[in-house]
């Protein structure tokens, strides 16, 4: 039964596909609204899932997307924090933790002034640690970053970025000399490459390369700030970061107690769960846009409808004929079924290329700009043919019934 | 094999009511090769429809092979026009798109073959109607004579009991007519029972029998060649 089925689906797609081949362009002239319909769904989806693609690769170049921020809240009234992080704490929550982290590190930022030698030159100053380079990749070439001995030892050692190395030693050897911030001698051991400018933001360890490094425990020691820092951390992915959040801040609270009013004292942020906000935004466009799209397909698709009247119109004597030779009205509904389905399929693959080309247009235009390979989503190929199908099913329906039902002798006899 | 009582068959209703058919009762033994005459609008085709299943009566029995067909179901209809039945018709009906070797393949399709054994069977019946270098031709690079013989080879390829021909000579020349009748008397004498319509006297000189039409009714029945077919008992 299943294998006659088959059979027969073969024998009426090679006939539709023989009729459109005959009638090229009326085929053609019917299918436009199916093959702009589809192109504009295909460029939409390229365009938004895109856009959506390209930002979330800069953002993730500015800052790792499943990065979990963590710091003591701000208590406006005493204005204090209501929570602070030590060494200790750190220790705790990675041994909690485990596996559920990738990295975690301490960070302490603060504007300063460098002084070599009567010149003097503010930039930001980064107290961290070895670990910071779990959360950016620095690619550091000349001399290193610092170490945990550095760490441990209290060494006042210092990493450059490009920009400040420029301004203080302006193309000297900077690596292995002195210089001052806030009156205490550092010896700079490394100097950071230039970093990727992104044209939608910079921050973080990217499109700033006015900065220095310094081993945190020597600002706790020398500069007397003590849990101050924040603490960065980094999920197993974006999935797991408020979860992993949620456990962090538990732990604290379980160490630490709740703030007087009942909150935690401690405050989390993180990127991922804003990524999700744009994923959802993106979505909705992406849904409102094409259904309106869609509106054009199914006008396009009584435009097949019509179509099929009209071929069916003209075929009136295959019909007869068909049922004299022993067709069943089942057999002449899905043969033009089918046809209408293969019709718009037709229409659908025309429209994917065009949506297809159309996108890759849209792409050269940006090339320079985005560095992220975007491309037509499979999936969007596979909804616009599978919404075509439909339409041809859909559109189909009624003619082929008409056609089922025509009386085999006046049909044989037409005309 | 067929079996007709008092079939009558009415286009219309009240004023412009046709009877096409009046009271006709009639029977084709197996193997029996019978012409059918009469003039224009005499109801030949009618009864040819009828008898091919594409049409009801409207009061009257048919009893093709045993069974009757007045109250079969349209997918019963089909299956006995796909396997008992080869229609030949006075416009060849091909269908224009398709070679002469797809044209003939087209009523294994509805029996469910598969596509290689169709091919080979739709090969050995043009060879037999003496087609076997016209296979890949369409309808329009073909004589009539030809055409012609390719629906024969269409009408014959699920092995029909009954081969019915509605004028089948009634558009081609002299030779392709005597070409197409002895194919036809072939099929015959392999087994074939054989309805033929005609307007030709000479054409239908090639049956065993003749019955001639007049207004819906059968006003003659004539032997022309005996020993046409088997007698049935019962
Ligand atoms: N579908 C129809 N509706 C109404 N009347 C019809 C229809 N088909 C046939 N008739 C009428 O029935 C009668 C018999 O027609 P039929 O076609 O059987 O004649 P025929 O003997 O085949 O004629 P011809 O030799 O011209 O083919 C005619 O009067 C015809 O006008
Ligand atoms: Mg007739």
């Amino acid at each position: 039964m299943l294998e006659v089925a088959v059979l027969k689906l073969g024998e009426y797609i090679s006939l539709a596909v023989s009729e459109i081949y005959h009638n090229k362009i009326r085929t053609f002239l019917t299918l436009i609204g199916i093959i702009i319909g589809i192109a504009a769904v295909i460029i939409i989806i390229f365009v938004i899932q895109g856009a959506e693609e390209y930002l979330f690769h800069e953002l993730g170049s500015i800052v790792p997307l499943d990065l979990i921020e963590i710091y003591g809240r701000w208590d406006p009234d005493t204005q204090r924090r209501l929570g602070y992080i030590s060494f200790e704490d750190l220790d705790y929550l990675k041994e909690k933790l485990g596996d559920q982290i990738r990295a975690v590190t301490p960070v302490y930022y603060f504007y300063g002034d460098l002084q070599k030698k009567g010149h003097n030159y503010e930039c930001e100053i980064i107290a961290t640690t070895e670990e910071y380079q779990e959360f950016y990749y620095l690619n550091i070439t000349e001399g290193r970053f610092i170490s945990n001995t550095d760490n441990e030892n209290f060494n006042q050692v210092i990493v450059l970025g490009r920009d400040t190395a420029e301004e203080l030693f302006a193309g000297e050897e900077a690596i292995g000399k002195k210089i001052t911030l806030y009156d205490t001698t550092f010896t700079v051991i490394g100097i950071l490459p230039e970093t990727y400018k992104s044209p939608i933001a910079s921050g973080g360890s990217t499109g700033d390369d006015n900065r220095a490094f310094i081993p945190l425990k020597v600002v706790e020691r020398i500069f007397g700030i003590h849990n101050e820092f924040y603490l960065w951390m980094r999920a197993t992915g974006t999935e797991t970061v408020s979860s992993t959040q949620q456990r962090v801040l538990e732990l604290l609270d379980e160490r630490h107690g709740l703030a007087p009013d009942g909150e935690s004292r401690y405050y989390a942020y993180n990127f991922a769960e804003d990524m999700e906000m744009i994923r959802i935004i993106k979505t909705v466009l992406m849904v409102l846009l094409s259904g309106v799209a869609s509106i054009t397909l199914l006008v396009a698709g009584i435009g097949v409808m019509n179509i099929m009247l009209v071929i069916i119109a003209e075929r009136i004597k295959e019909i007869g004929l068909r049922k004299a030779l022993g067709a069943t009205r089942r057999d002449i509904l899905s043969q033009f079924i089918i046809e209408s389905i293969i019709l718009c399929i037709f229409g659908g693959i025309l429209g994917v290329l065009l949506g297809y080309f159309g996108s890759r247009t849209i792409l050269s235009f940006v090339r320079d700009f985005v560095r992220v390979e975007i491309a037509v989503p499979f999936w969007a190929v596979i909804l616009s043919l599978g919404f075509t199908t439909a339409v041809g099913l859909f559109f189909g329906i009624y003619p082929a019934m008409k056609a089922a039902k025509l009386d085999p002798i006046e049909a044989l006899h037409h005309q | 094999m067929i079996q007709v009582e008092n079939l009558t068959k009415i286009y219309g209703k009240g004023e412009i009511a046709v009877t096409a058919l009046n009271q006709v009762s009639f029977s084709v033994r197996e193997g029996e090769f019978v012409a059918v005459m009469g003039p224009s609008g005499s109801g030949k085709t009618t009864l040819m429809n009828i008898l091919g299943c594409l049409d009801s009566p409207t009061s009257g029995t048919y009893i093709l092979s045993g069974t009757d067909v007045i109250n079969m179901t349209d997918k019963e209809l089909a299956r006995i026009r796909n396997r008992k039945i080869g229609f030949i018709f006075q416009t060849f009906n091909l269908l224009p798109r398709l070679t002469a070797l797809k044209n003939v393949e087209q009523p294994m399709i509805y029996r469910g073959i598969r596509r290689k054994k169709r091919e080979e069977t739709a090969r050995k019946y043009l060879t037999e109607v003496g087609l076997e270098d016209r296979m890949h031709h369409l309808p329009n690079e073909l004589s009539g004579g030809q055409k012609q013989r390719v629906a024969i080879a269409r009408a014959l390829v699920n092995n029909p009991d009954i081969i019915l021909a509605d004028e089948p000579t009634g558009n081609l020349d002299s030779r392709s007519e005597k070409d197409i009748l002895n194919i036809l008397t072939d099929l015959n004498k392999k087994g074939i029972t054989i309805i033929m319509v005609t307007h030709n006297e000479k054409v239908a000189r090639y049956a065993h029998r003749i019955v001639y039409f007049h207004d819906g009714e059968i006003v003659k029945e004539e032997i022309v060649n005996a020993g046409g077919g088997s007698i049935e008992t019962g």
